[in-house]
């Protein structure tokens, strides 16, 4: 089953002196359970691209489906809400609330729900990052790697249908990276979950299932078979599903 | 993947939580809101109460000095005329009073008295003396209940008794009772007076003191008032409902001019010597006083409000800048925007609610002092 679709995606950004296109007709699809990286150089359009699949902005023309649910036709809060039910973010700069603990912060989407903490999991997953000591500490009390693990949980907990992570190595040293990189594929394994991860990192994206190339809010044709592969893809979205839209 | 269960959007603990989070860490930033918010209370309470205030007391003041609230008066109007005012919605008040004539004490009664005690001491002989009159006491009037009340109570302190009811009932002021040679007036005491009731005509009558009161005007712009029953105005002959004074007052925001050419639209004149007399009302007065007027005071409060409100405004605004990213991870991880909301709202009332009550107090310690 395809988790993430993106069809023929377009962002520009115009302003009096010059027009931007972030995303010129981005087109990718991720199967139930795949680790997919999409990488590219700074300014390539990578984050623009998961703002989009995550519902944090809308495009230009375009669409996204989330577990085969449109989020071009959801309204701003029903927005908000799916991807807090269905999408779980990893990002560079970790994102915890710096007012809540550790354990607080992993449950606050699920709080925001008024959902019922499910404690078995929260113990597994705790543990399987290794946080068990943690979960009274601020994140300020924590090393960049802790509040990393603390972010994948708190993505994990609401167990959501797709994990995007935006560089999420970015502010890492290189062991750190390749640990968290390690849990997060360990993670999607045992609970099965789709993670698309946007890096710009060459090492990082090597350990994903399959990668995706992006300049210049293109995708660009991949080295060897799987660029074949993926250009029939591109061009069969692009023809048939864009008329959908 | 496991399933979850389905649950409501909104959660008021955790948003409580989060707001009391943010409140605690932002502690510098709500001290300084919480002293604008006092600030702002103090100030505004200070201002309006003190303008009111002191509009109040030049009003007040104003009116005891003319001896009366009114502000104008139509001679010699009958009952529908009256009717007419009254149903006017620029008139604020009015009554009806008849102004019957000069008092004077009688004095051949004082020294016949005098004259019985000392000839029964056997200290004088029998002598006859011819009435005399001695200078004017006060200037004998009726009023309405509306009238007394609402236009001519709120010029006179230290009120005693009630006002005449029955025929032989009176009251009078402190000064016309001074000088009756009455420096402790008792309720129930009798006064003899010889009142003019017209022009050819004189009444001397014995009278129960009901009530006295101090007033403040000028003796050189007029006698100080004695009040009499109506039941005696009409044993003398007056009929109210046919020809009595409307005393009234307008509403403050009405200057004397407008006042005046509206009377003469709406009220329909017996005749041409009939008048009506206005003048500016005395907060109406007290008001061009302070301020230039009640367009230059509304300007005026509008400029404190605004000054206050940019005040406050400006510092949330700073503050809340601040947690612009706060907001946006927020709503990254699936806060909606209604959520955000409560949360700041939250953090902002639990400084603007101490702040008001503590500025509402401290307004309340400075102006108590000044408050009659």
């Amino acid at each position: 089953m395809e988790m993430i679709k993106a069809v023929n995606l377009k962002k520009y950004y115009v302003t009096d002196t010059y027009e931007v296109h972030a995303l010129d007709g981005v087109s990718l699809t991720a199967e139930d359970g795949e680790f997919l990286a999409v990488i590219g150089t700074s300014g390539s359009g990578k984050t623009t691209l998961l703002n989009m699949l995550g519902g944090l902005d809308v495009p230009d023309s375009g669409g996204v489906w989330i577990r085969g649910n449109s989020l071009k036709d959801m309204e701003r809060e029903e927005r908000t809400v799916f991807r807090r039910r269905n999408i779980g973010f990893v990002f560079q700069q970790y994102n915890l609330v710096p007012v809540l603990t550790v354990y607080e912060n992993i449950v606050l989407p699920l709080r925001l729900d008024g959902a019922e903490i499910d404690s078995g999991f929260l113990e597994e997953v705790v543990s399987l990052l290794g946080l068990e000591d943690k979960l009274e500490r601020l994140p300020e009390t924590l090393s960049g790697g802790q509040q990393q693990r603390t972010a994948i949980a708190r993505a994990l907990l609401a167990k959501p249908a797709v994990l995007l992570c935006d560089e999420p190595t970015g502010n890492l040293d290189s062991s750190t990276s390749m640990e968290v990189i390690g849990l997060l594929k360990s993670c999607a394994e045992r609970f099965h979950q789709t993670v698309l991860m946007v890096t710009h990192q060459e090492e990082a994206a090597q350990m994903a299932d399959r990668v995706i190339r992006i300049e210049d809010g293109k995708v660009c044709m991949p080295d060897g078979g799987l660029g074949r592969k993926q250009d029939k893809e591109q061009r069969r979205m692009g023809s048939g599903e864009e008329q959908a839209l | 993947m496991r399933e979850r269960k389905f649950t409501p959007n909104d959660n008021g603990s955790v948003i409580r939580m989060l707001s009391g989070r943010y409140a605690k860490c932002n502690r510098g930033r709500n001290r300084i809101l919480l002293g604008a918010v006092i600030l702002g209370i103090v100030t505004l309470t200070m201002v309006f109460g003190i303008s009111f205030g002191r509009i109040r007391a030049e009003a007040l003041r104003a009116a005891r000095e003319a001896g009366t609230a009114a502000s104008g008066q139509i001679e010699k109007a009958d009952r529908s005329q009256y009717a007419a005012v009254r149903s006017l919605g620029y008139i604020s008040q009015a009554g009806r009073s008849v102004t019957v004539g000069e008092a004077e004490a009688v004095k051949a009664q004082h020294e016949e008295k005098r004259a019985e005690e000392e000839r029964s001491e056997g200290k004088r002989s029998e002598e006859e003396t011819s009435e005399e009159a001695v200078p004017s006491v006060c200037l004998i009037r009726w009023m309405d209940g509306d009238a007394w009340e609402g236009l001519t109570v709120p010029a006179y302190t230290d009120i005693h008794g009630t006002y005449p009811e029955n025929a032989q009932e009176i009251m009078l002021s402190l000064k016309a009772l001074e000088k009756l040679g009455i420096r402790e007036p008792q309720e129930g005491m009798k006064i003899s007076l010889k009142i003019s009731v017209g022009i050819f005509r004189s009444e001397t009558e014995e009278f129960e003191l009901c009530g006295w009161f101090t007033e403040y005007a000028d003796e050189s712009e007029g006698l100080t008032p004695g009040y009499i029953s109506r039941a005696k105005l009409e044993e003398w002959g007056f009929d109210v409902d046919s020809e009595a004074d409307i005393l009234f007052r307008q509403t403050d925001g009405m200057d004397w001019r407008e006042t005046e050419e509206r009377l003469y639209e709406d009220i329909q004149m017996k005749d041409a010597s009939q008048n009506i007399s206005v003048s500016d009302t005395y907060a109406y007065g007290a008001v061009n006083e302070l301020t230039g007027g009640y367009e230059m005071a509304a300007i005026g409060a509008l400029a404190v409000l605004s000054g206050m409100f940019f005040l406050i405004h400006n510092v949330m605004q700073i503050s809340v800048a601040g947690d612009v990213r706060q907001m946006g991870l927020l709503n990254v991880i699936g806060t909606t925007e209604r959520q955000i909301r409560k949360i700041y709202y939250g953090q902002i009332l639990r400084v603007l609610i101490p702040g008001v009550l503590i500025g509402g107090g401290l307004s309340g310690i400075l102006l108590a002092p000044g408050h009659p």
